[in-house]
């Protein structure tokens, strides 16, 4: 990697050099690693002295807390307590002795293997539809599709939706029309409580990604699509995938991490909706799993050990996901 | 107007009697004879449908008006027709000297006189002989004995009978008067008390009793006149049965109604040198430009502890006004002084006698946009018959106007005759010309309602539109009274109109009364539109609930001479520029102003004051900060900075070592979740904690206390029970509120399917198949609070207090024994079998009647009393349902949840150790709890009653005694469950097994037993963190998983 740099550092260097040509002039060879980034940092220091603000705040907030919870979760923390070192108990137990931690893995990953890509996809196809809108129209569908999204605890409106009172929309339609004699308790039942939690986690995903796709997709340079039709460009299709998608790529990257961290994150819709524990734990998921170890066990060094492995997750998923696009268009 | 009222009143007597016919049962039950209390539905039947005053009037129509004044002096009572105790002791009859007290709490002298002294319980009785039988209105003179805040409740019985429904509630007022600052001397300037930063302190509120004169009248307020008794010539005896509070009685007047001399016959008397001018008032009162001004907020004497000066910020020309500071300036509101037959009253220092004009400066927002009506008493008496009718019309904004009655005629307003020097002018809230319509009103809601039962006792609440129920065939009457109430809601609109103009009021009428008649006259279109009607139902009763409350604030009253006009009116709006600028200086001082210090009456440093948080709404929070600076400060010295804080911030808080000294609020499982990690101070050894946690039921310490034991390796097989002596329990937290089970029931409802109130489970088990046969439903709680419900009714009586949930002192759940799987089972049974809801909005379908019977919280009393105003009275109360042993005890525990305050470990002296546990004692003691509720009821309404712990202070509530014998009842059968490490798990699996058992019908036992081993592994894990003794727990020890 640092070579890969230095290479077009050297070349910026020598015209900054420029006018002292007459001393000898000073190669990356000739200094140790830390002389060189030292030498770089000063040069660049107005770059830095812009970028630290953010930089320490994002230090101070994003990274440093990764790694202590990492370093908590080697101890048995419990937030009012001095700690003790336990090296990896936590993460034995979790893996072996919490059968609640596989069920909360096997939910999450299903979770996130349902939500995660269709989420993605639909997104995608809404945003390329809607793209083809005139643009004041465009305007408002995007509103309409985005809205659930910016409204916050909108999904609390399923709960009345999907109520086990006879009441309930789903559930009056249901015994009006004679289909079932009794409420079925959608959030209560644990045959219905996942399938429910999905559909309404899927009804909330067009987010963020969604208005990111429709930016791509405006940024997309028309005489590029003229160009792949001299050069044989037959349909929409081959037009997507030869042009579009390629050119929107960092789009779709910001796109697919944002349905990740959503889809692994996902917890406060089950809350809302199915309660906290949900029956059975049938909608149970890594996140619920660590905050209730934090919050309600006071069990701090454990929900970190959690944590360190939802952490791992989300980013084996970015990883595998930066590697899928970089397929495209190929 | 007037003039037709008597004849209207009539007019609607007769229509009530047509409507009452088709209401047979009313018609044909006779006079109620004396019974203890509506307990059983035999009761309840009599109650509701004892005769009403209007056909007791029509009843006796035909008998003349009594034409002799008969007094006799209260003190001759007699003894064979009294129930309740004689004798010198503190709550018992006997002969007392009482005298007045003015407005500042001193006793007048002079005034002192003689009189029966009647307490809180039982009758007293008199013999009273009649000269000639006639029509006799009863009055009585009384002094209202300092007591709770409600007001006097009386059933009056003649000769051992409830003469007609309404005098079983005759109230007779307290009075109340407000404590002003030391500098107090009758004007504005410093009558209130001042926090450090010149903001008014709401005052607080004495009792200044007087003697004084009660009417006999209705205490709704439907009819305006006072009632008239039927008495036959010779000897009678009266009984007055007490239902709240206790009084003294010197005398009891039987005398012909007074009829109230008109307006004009009132101006006759007097002569033209008697109207008094504006110059004769200048002349005498250079200062004052012609008007005597008195400022509403410096009330002399109220009805209620309700009624309290406000502060107004929405005009600023109301006086006295301040941008920056809380100034009290007005008095009444939306919420207080609305309720009919409360009154206010000031006094008025006038320099010579004679007629004059008052003008108010006020505020009415009627919900309704109906104008609200008060009358006046000059001097304790209605100076002409148009004074009971002044009405005041609404808008969004100040008004002014002369005392009036809303008829064109009198539209320059009223003259009132003062006596020079001090009067005493009093304002009591009245239904006025709007009473009629009220009483119509009702009637024909409560036939709706009835007729509403009756439709959904065939169909169910989800009607098939397509079924032919044949209506006509099974209830006939029914579908008559449906298109008699069509005709009746038209006619009252009409009459609505005609006193208030058309409006969306009387639209909302003919809505009601169109969807009537298309039920009453088309039998296809009864089923179809059964939930319409529900909801107009609904809407009937909310409406008839707005239009019967009276707001009204009051700014200022003035006393202008008998010349002035429309001219000599106060301003009643600031003008544009004005109103700007108060707002933007309003705006601009909120940023300096210390909203942490508000109410605070001294600058103290942070080190020397107890810091108490609270999570508690923002009303309440001002009333535990007036109570401390009112009582606790100046009686102990330490000063009190009371916070009012997030949910959840108080843990983050201890960790960073800044935690408060005392914490409010806090649920039982936080409380023992955070002593179990030392977080939270042991109260056991404070001085005074035995005094203290005896003012509680013995259920309320026990969630608050942490039992563990010194016993390790214990096995329950080898050793034993636990030994009492080796069990160590800590109380981590003072109780402060509780609640519990209790049993609702509409009356109405359980009358018409002919069965009695529910006293054990097997009762139950009878009731719940005829609810099912009549389409309606019961209420349960579901999971753990369902299963507690049962377990411990069923334990044991003989087992620890501690068994029960957990077993070896919370070493192992215990759901796996006999009792707690059979009361499980009992529980998934009622819901599998009978189909009770699991998910449901227990008021909503109480009101509709869908739900008749439901055990939930007690404290969703308030809710009912505030939310359902349509079905008030046609509910109650009454203890838990029990099982019953061979020798015919129930055992009706009901299990008690509540939440306490605590003591934050933390860094602080041993001296601020002892404040802060000073004023924890200090706050849960029962004089406090006693304060706060009636404070709470005064600023939420009346029928807010906050559901303190304090068994005493839970005593002094506003009850009526029907409502305190039932509440009583269970109080004193409650139990707990102690709060264990670990105790999280069980909520949740027994949840699951609940609604595993319920959605796929699985054996309750084996959804019960199957997660046995997961909660008491969870539980073990905890106990081992905390270094208490614990059992190994491995599935295959424990029993094997079935293969379900």
């Amino acid at each position: 990697m640092a070579k890969d740099i230095a290479v077009p550092a050297d070349e910026m260097t020598g015209k900054a050099n420029k006018p002292k040509e007459n001393k000898k002039p000073v190669s990356r060879k000739d200094m140790s690693r830390l002389q060189w980034t030292w030498k770089e940092i000063k040069r660049n220091k107005t770059a830095y002295f812009l970028v630290a603000p953010f930089m320490l705040i994002f230090f101070v907030f994003t990274v440093v807390p990764v790694f202590v919870s990492i370093g908590l979760s080697l101890t048995d923390f419990n937030m009012l307590q001095v700690p003790d070192f336990i090296f990896l108990d936590n993460y034995i137990t979790l893996f072996l002795d919490d059968d609640l931690f596989i069920k909360a893995l096997q939910n999450t990953l299903i979770f996130a293997a349902i939500t995660g890509p269709v989420s993605y996809i639909l997104s995608f196809v809404v945003a390329w539809f809607i793209n083809e809108l005139p643009p004041k129209f465009r305007a408002l569908v995007t509103l309409v599709f985005y809205a659930p999204s910016i409204s916050g605890m909108v999904y609390t409106i399923w709960a009345t939706i999907l109520s086990g009172d006879s009441y309930g929309w789903v559930n009056g339609f249901l015994l009006n029309t004679g289909i079932v004699t009794e409420p079925i308790q959608f959030f209560k039942n644990v045959d219905y409580c996942m399938p429910c939690c999905i559909i309404v986690a899927l009804w909330t995903s067009l987010g963020t990604a969604f208005l990111s796709f429709i930016a791509g997709l405006q940024v997309v340079d028309r005489s590029l699509y003229e160009a792949g039709a001299v050069d044989g460009v037959k349909n929409r299709w081959q037009e997507l995938w030869y042009i579009t998608l390629p050119v929107m790529k960092s789009q779709l990257m910001f796109g697919a991490i944002m349905a990740i961290t959503t889809s692994f994150g996902f917890g406060a819709v089950v809350d809302a909706l199915a309660g906290n524990p949900s029956v059975d734990y049938c909608a149970w998921t890594l996140t619920h799993h660590l905050a209730d170890y934090g919050n309600s066990r006071f069990e701090v060094g454990y929900s970190s050990a959690i944590a360190v492995v939802l952490f791992a997750l989300m980013f084996g998923s970015n990883l595998l996901v930066n590697k899928l696009l970089s397929k495209l268009g190929q | 107007m007037n003039k037709s009222h008597g004849v209207r009143f009539i007019a609607m007597l007769l229509a009530a009697v047509t409507l009452l016919a088709g209401f047979s049962f009313v018609v044909s039950a006779d006079e109620t004879t004396e019974q203890d209390r509506a307990e059983n539905v035999a009761d309840l039947t009599e109650l509701l449908s004892a005769i009403k005053y209007s056909s007791y009037l029509i009843r006796h129509q035909d008998v003349p008006n009594a034409d002799q004044t008969v007094t006799i002096d209260a003190t001759a009572f007699s003894a064979d027709d009294t129930t309740a105790a004689i004798g010198s002791g503190e709550d018992q009859v006997r002969v007392v000297r009482y005298a007045d007290m003015d407005g500042e709490g001193n006793y007048k002298a002079g005034t002192e006189k003689e009189g029966i002294y009647c307490p809180t319980n039982g009758a007293v009785g008199w013999k009273i002989n009649v000269p000639k039988t006639g029509m006799y209105s009863i009055s009585i003179e009384y002094y209202p004995v300092e007591g709770k805040s409600s007001s006097i409740e009386r059933t009056l019985y003649i000769d051992g009978a409830v003469p007609f429904y309404e005098a079983r509630f005759l109230t007779c007022s307290k009075v109340w008067s407000d404590e002003y600052s030391d500098e107090y001397n009758g004007t504005r300037d410093n009558s209130f008390k001042q926090d450090i930063n010149g903001n008014e302190i709401k005052p607080g509120k004495m009792q200044t009793p007087s003697w004084r004169t009660y009417e006999f009248i209705d205490s709704t307020g439907f009819y305006t006149d006072p009632f008239q008794f039927y008495l036959e010539e010779g000897t009678h005896v009266l009984q007055l049965e007490a239902r709240r509070e206790a009084y003294a009685i010197k005398s009891i007047t039987l005398h012909p109604i007074e009829n109230l001399k008109s307006y004009e016959d009132y101006l006759n008397q007097y002569s033209e040198s008697d109207y008094v001018s504006a110059e004769a008032i200048e002349s005498a009162q250079p200062d004052g430009e012609g008007v005597i001004k008195i400022e509403a907020e410096l009330v002399h004497q109220t009805s209620d502890m309700s009624i309290y000066p406000k502060y107004d910020k929405s005009s600023a020309i109301t006086s006295p006004q301040s941008s920056s500071k809380i100034i009290l300036n007005s008095i009444g509101g939306e919420q207080q002084w609305t309720t009919v037959g409360q009154w206010a009253s000031w006094k008025v220092t006038v320099p010579k006698a004679g007629l004059y004009k008052i003008a108010l400066r006020f505020k009415q927002g009627s919900d309704a946009g109906l104008f609200s009506s008060r009358q006046i008493k000059v001097n304790g008496k209605i100076p002409f018959d148009e004074a009971k009718y002044l009405q005041f019309s609404s808008g969004d904004s100040w008004q002014s106007a002369y005392l009036n009655d809303g008829s064109d005629e009198n539209a320059e307003g009223f003259l009132f005759y003062l006596e020079e020097g001090e009067n005493i002018i009093e304002l009591e809230a009245v239904f006025g010309n709007m009473a009629d319509i009220l009483v119509r009103l009702n009637a024909a809601l409560s036939i709706i309602n009835r007729a509403y039962i009756d439709i959904l006792m065939i169909t169910g609440t989800k009607p098939d539109k397509d079924t032919d129920y044949n209506f006509y065939k099974l209830i006939p009457g029914t579908i008559d009274n449906l298109a008699a109430m069509s005709d009746e809601l038209y006619d009252i609109a009409d009459q609505l109109a005609e006193i208030s103009g058309k409006s969306q009021n009387t639209a909302t009428l003919e809505t009601v009364a169109r969807l009537l008649y298309k039920m009453g006259h088309k039998e296809d279109d009864v089923a179809k539109n059964l939930n319409n009607l529900k909801n107009n139902i609904g809407t009937l009763g909310t409406w008839i609930q707005t239009a019967m409350k009276q707001p009204l604030e009051i700014d200022y009253i003035q006393i202008q001479g008998a010349d002035s006009g429309k001219k000599q009116l106060p301003k009643a709006k600031d003008g544009f520029f004005q109103s700007i600028g108060f707002e933007l200086a309003q705006f601009g001082l909120s940023f300096t102003s210390d909203f942490n210090t508000l109410g605070a009456l001294e600058d103290v440093p942070e080190e020397d004051t107890v810091v108490v948080w609270t999570t508690s709404g923002r009303d309440q929070a001002q009333i535990i900060r007036t109570l401390a600076n009112n009582e606790f400060t100046p009686n102990t010295g330490i000063n009190v900075s009371l916070k009012l804080v997030a949910a959840g911030s108080l843990l983050p808080s201890i960790l960073a070592g800044v935690g408060p000294d005392v914490s409010m609020d806090t649920t039982s499982s936080d409380v023992i979740n955070w002593a179990i990690r030392d977080a939270v101070i042991g109260l056991n050894d404070f001085e005074g904690f035995d005094e203290i946690t005896s003012e509680f039921p013995a259920a309320a310490l026990v969630p608050l206390t942490l039992y563990t034991d010194d016993i390790y390796g214990y096995n329950a097989e080898n050793d034993g029970p636990i030994p009492e002596d080796r069990v160590k329990a800590t109380t981590y937290a003072l109780p402060q509120t509780l609640s519990f089970y209790m049993m609702f029931y509409r009356a109405d409802i359980l009358q018409s399917l002919g069965v009695s109130v529910p006293k054990t489970w097997d009762d139950v088990y009878a009731l719940l198949p005829i609810l099912q046969n009549n389409q309606m439903q019961a209420a349960l709680p579901i999971a753990l609070a369902g299963e507690n419900l049962f377990l411990y009714q069923m334990k044991d009586t003989n087992a620890s207090f501690r068994d029960g949930l957990y077993a070896d002192n919370g070493r192992r759940i215990n759901l796996d024994s006999n009792v707690a799987l059979e009361a499980f089972d009992e529980l998934c049974s009622m819901f599998t079998q009978y189909r009770l809801p699991v998910t449901y909005d227990f008021a909503n379908r109480f009101r509709t009647g869908e739900i008749p019977i439901g055990i939930v919280d007690y404290t969703v009393y308030t809710q009912l009393s505030v939310f359902a105003p349509e079905i008030k009275g046609l509910w109650d109360f009454v203890p838990l349902p029990g099982w019953e042993d061979e020798n015919g005890n129930i055992n009706n525990t009901a299990v008690a949840t509540v939440t306490g305050m605590i003591m934050p470990r933390g860094n602080r002296t041993e001296e601020k150790e002892r404040n802060a546990w000073e004023y924890m004692k200090w706050f849960v003691s029962a004089e406090t709890q006693s304060s706060y509720a009636n404070e709470y009821s005064a600023v939420l309404g009346s029928d807010t009653k906050a559901n303190t712990a304090n068994t005493k202070a839970l005593a002094d509530l506003p009850w009526t005694t029907d409502e305190y014998t039932s509440l009583m009842a269970q109080f004193n059968h409650l139990t707990a469950v102690p709060e264990y490490p670990g105790g999280y798990i069980v909520t949740r699996f027994v949840e699951s097994a609940f609604m595993e058992a319920y959605n796929d019908n699985a054996s309750p036992v084996t959804s019960m037993l199957n997660r046995i081993t997961d909660i008491n592994k969870e539980i073990s894990r905890k106990r081992e963190e905390f270094d208490l003794d614990f059992y190994e727990i491995s599935y295959a020890s424990n029993f094997t998983e079935s293969a379900e």
